[in-house]
């Protein structure tokens, strides 16, 4: 995978992840499957990359990547799915 | 912290030649070429956005085109947000003061209008933005998050990122005046006589009165001077750039930073660096970065293979 397509797939990552509770989890869980789920299965990710909610609650060095807050549906949009 | 860890060092004349700098780092493998943590040091922000004449997501993995691209359509204060945007970086820190500042962490969006990669509108992510992001009736598109905060000199920092450090020599001593730059160019008498004889002349119609024109020695030349500050009221004397770079090195050492890449802006051609002093900066911050990482110091002339091709404006 070249490095336009792996920066246009995080972007995507981190989209998904803002929005979509399920991938998030999924995410902070199994960032290889999550991974996977955007980039397909035969792609080939080089560096194993962990997910962070937050910057600083982790271990100075590592391959993190630290994703985006997850918004809410506000009370304008409907009920936030439990 | 041991003088073991190796870090590649690149100097850089003006500042968005870092945008290169940092896709050169992606490309050698000293950061990734996504999530990346920023750490900019400077007397500026560098957070301006302008529109740009090519899109910046037609820039494909190819070196020398990003390379003429940064000098073709990146201004020395609006390569950040391209940079942001293309995913390069998704932690901005400003290292902006010599006290404990602490600003808060903000979580933030940059998106092109008509998802077009040109022109950029950066804002806080909100419940809002959520109807945005999942309406297909929008103007704005490509999405990227990113955060922001501003710390002081004595803050603690700390990513789990890859992390480029970002320095402009102008944190040290600056001069907003611009005093020593050489803004003027060489026009025809009959531009001249335009500018002079027409009180609504586009280039005077600016939000600061930045042009103006004038005689020497029978030639005719255009003036720029930008809504500048005092001369030399931010520029201070060698005692206090020491003691700004040893307060900085102690920052490095005090939060164990150990960056993927480091580039340090000389921003002498632009003025903001005061001319008469910018070398003694770099020797200095040099020595004491010296002290915490062997540097492998590349000058970007070095790699000027590619920039073979012509930066002439592309409309």
């Amino acid at each position: 995978m070249g490095y336009k397509e792996l920066q246009n797939l995080f972007k995507e990552i981190a989209q998904k992840a803002a929005l979509d509770k399920d991938y998030r989890e999924l995410c902070l869980k199994d960032s290889r499957a999550a991974i996977r789920l955007l980039a397909g299965q035969d792609a080939e990710i080089l560096e194993h990359i962990v997910f962070l909610e937050e910057e600083g609650a982790c271990p100075q060095e590592g391959p993190f990547f630290v994703l985006p807050p997850y918004i809410k549906k506000s009370w304008l949009l409907g009920q936030e799915k439990e | 912290m041991t003088r073991t860890f190796t870090v590649p060092l690149f100097i850089i004349e003006e500042h968005h030649e870092a945008f290169f700098i940092w896709s050169y780092g992606y490309f050698n493998g000293f950061i990734r070429p996504f999530g990346n943590t920023l750490l900019h040091v400077d007397s500026h922000e560098d957070m301006g956005s302008t529109r740009l004449n090519a899109s910046v997501d037609e820039l494909a993995d190819d070196l020398p085109a990003i390379y003429n691209y940064g000098y073709r359509e990146l201004g020395i204060a609006s390569f950040i947000i391209p940079a942001i945007y293309r995913g390069i970086i998704n932690n901005y820190t400003y290292l902006c003061r010599y006290d404990a500042y602490c600003g808060k962490k903000i979580h933030q969006y940059v998106a092109s209008w008509q998802s077009q990669g040109k022109y950029f509108e950066t804002g806080e992510v909100k419940p809002l933005l959520r109807r945005r992001l999942e309406s297909d009736n929008t103007q704005w598109g490509q999405y990227q998050f990113f955060s922001y905060q501003a710390i002081g000199i004595t803050g603690q920092f700390i990513t789990g990122q890859p992390l480029i450090l970002d320095i402009d020599l102008d944190y040290f001593s600056c001069d907003n005046s611009l005093s020593s730059a050489k803004t003027k160019i060489e026009i025809t008498e009959e531009a001249y006589l335009d500018f002079i004889n027409n009180k609504y002349h586009p280039l005077r119609l600016m939000p600061a009165a930045a042009f103006s024109t004038g005689k020497e020695a029978e030639r005719y030349y255009l003036y720029y001077t930008e809504r500048q500050e005092e001369k030399d009221l931010k520029k201070v004397t060698a005692d206090t750039i020491d003691k700004r770079i040893n307060r900085f090195i102690d920052f490095l050492k005090n939060n164990n930073l150990k960056p993927g890449l480091i580039n340090i802006c000389r921003s002498r051609f632009s003025g903001y660096t005061p001319a008469d002093q910018w070398k003694y900066i770099e020797d200095n911050l040099l020595a004491g970065l010296g002290t915490l990482y062997n540097l492998n110091i590349t000058h970007i002339n070095e790699l000027e293979p590619f920039g073979e091709a012509s930066i002439e404006k592309s409309v």
